[in-house]
């Protein structure tokens, strides 16, 4: 797994690939945190283009995302699953949560 | 044997010395009562370890040749007596054969001291042994303190085990209609399987799966059995329990973990059933192919519609699904993502496929899915809890009930096996 993070006008995105488990969250953490307490960044975008597996630790760190992003104001977008990722999602139904494009 | 009481303190500890020559015995008795040791001493090698046992001392000096026993038999024996425990042995020699040395060190010896005897050099060697002695005892102690420590984890983790799965498993229905198997990661499941009887003659089922596993998913289990036995007891609906736990959790549990279920309702007259399907792989229900056909067909599959519990401060529940219609002999296939996310050795995914292959295979899908799970994976660990469970749309179905006494059996069966004898 890499996560790598992006600043691009007022987008901060996080890119990730390889797996993302219970194995990341100091990572995925150290890979968000910066982008929360940026005052130039409006909205966060999860790039998950790269990601082949997705467990529920990791939706409970999109969640744990989700939450701190509400309150620091800033929108979040989870982006470009594959389709195990969106089936994973979909079962989730975190369309109810997130906007995934 | 004879005790020498020195003036200096006796804090060193108690040294033996063993030699055949009274001379060799007084002269190294006497330099160490100058470096503040006590002194028992032994003529010979059979003496030696009865000394040995009886006096417990922190030190040994050893002569090689002597009568009776000599010092390479008796250090061999001592070192064994001493078992972890660090006694130095000093042989005293006048040997300057190489051959001779090794056998010293072969027979557990850990230093040499050469005659005559050096007051200085005798003081070198006292501290060099402290030295390792001390940190032999520190080790040796830290490893007890661990040791203990890990037992007293493991009878925790044991006895927490056994009142949870009481607490959960040993209160549901016992049936010969309702195959099961929940298969832990580690000592505590974040999976659970309840079921119990409604006041009217309906049957609520749940099986649930909380983020993660070991200890930590296994935290919200006990709240959630207790909402829904509680709840079912008294006669409340589906999705009116589905929101009481969904509140419970969010409360309990922090920002990220939640649980995913899925709840069955069968209807008192076996002619239809409810299916909450909250972030859980699709719930199968299965029917004959045909009389007399082995095979199985997928007649409804219920995927996910709603969010996991505990997600929500208040559960998002609509649209209520719709009922579907059953008949006798139908039967209703809940599993975890573990099943269809386990892995084999080759990074491979169980996936749907294989395990609704499985499960249409024959008309007993529950034993063909383990099987065709074990197959694939083989001796691959799982990464997650794993549960499967079959109810058999059978009219005696809702007659059963009871605590499942089999559920009690196995909790003391594994409390037996991991307790030390």
């Amino acid at each position: 797994m890499s996560i790598s993070a992006t600043v691009s006008g007022n987008i901060a995105t996080i890119i990730m690939s390889g797996r993302f488990d219970f194995n990341v969250q100091r990572d995925f953490k150290d890979a968000y945190d910066p982008q929360l307490s940026n005052a130039a960044v409006g909205a966060i975008e999860v790039n998950l283009a790269g990601v082949d597996y997705l467990d529920s630790s990791a939706l409970g760190m999109l969640l744990m995302l989700r939450e701190r992003a509400t309150s620091a104001g800033k929108s979040l977008k989870l982006c470009k699953p594959t389709s195990g990722v969106a089936q994973i999602l979909e079962i989730a139904n975190f369309s109810k949560l997130f906007t995934i494009e | 044997m004879t005790v020498l009481k020195t003036s200096t303190a006796t804090a060193k500890g108690l040294a033996l010395v063993v030699d055949d020559l009274e001379a060799n015995r007084k002269i190294l008795q006497g330099l160490l009562a100058l470096e503040g040791y006590r002194t028992v001493s032994a003529v010979n090698g059979e003496q030696a370890i009865k000394v040995y046992s009886e006096s417990q001392p922190d030190i040994i000096f050893m002569d090689v040749m002597m009568p009776v026993m000599d010092g390479y038999q008796a250090t061999a024996r001592i070192k064994e007596l001493a078992g972890t425990l660090f006694v130095p042995v000093i042989f005293l020699t006048a040997l300057s054969e190489g051959e001779a040395l090794v056998k010293c060190i072969e027979a557990g010896g850990d230093d040499f001291l050469s005659k005559p005897f050096k007051q200085e050099i005798l003081r070198a060697k006292m501290h060099a042994m402290e030295r390792i002695r001390d940190l032999s005892r520190t080790v040796a102690e830290q490893h007890r303190k661990i040791e203990s420590q890990h037992q007293y984890l493991l009878n925790e983790q044991v006895i927490a085990e056994q009142i949870y799965n009481r607490a959960i498993t040993g209160d549901n229905l016992s049936s010969p209609y309702i195959h099961s198997q929940l298969r832990a990661m580690s000592v505590f499941s974040g999976d659970l399987l309840l079921t119990a009887n409604c006041p009217d003659g309906r049957m609520h089922i749940l099986l649930g799966d909380f983020t993660g596993h070991g200890l930590s998913a296994a935290v919200g289990v006990l709240p959630t059995a207790d909402v829904f036995r509680a709840m079912t007891a008294k006669g409340f609906s589906a999705p009116d329990i589905l929101a009481a736990i969904n509140s419970k959790l969010n409360r309990l549990l922090p920002t990220g973990m939640f649980m995913a279920a899925c709840f069955v309702v069968i209807e008192k007259d076996m002619r239809s059933v409810s299916v909450w399907n909250a972030g859980m792989p699709a719930v199968l229900i299965l029917e004959a192919l045909g009389p007399g056909v082995p095979q199985s067909v997928i007649k409804h599959r219920v995927a996910s519609q709603y969010l996991a519990l505990g997600i929500l401060k208040q559960a998002d529940l609509e649209p209520a699904p719709a009922k579907i219609a059953i008949a006798e002999g139908d039967r209703i296939l809940l599993c975890s993502d573990g099943v269809t996310e386990a892995n084999n050795a080759g990074g491979e995914e169980f996936g749907t496929r294989r395990y609704e292959q499985a499960a249409c295979a024959t008309q007993h899908s529950f034993e063909a899915v383990i099987a065709a799970l074990d197959n694939f994976r083989q001796d691959h660990p799982y990464n997650d809890d794993v549960s499967l469970a079959e109810i058999n749309c059978m009219p005696r179905l809702l007659q059963g009930g009871g605590n499942s006494a089999a559920a009690n059996d196995f909790a003391r069966q594994k409390l037996a096996e991991l307790l030390p004898r």
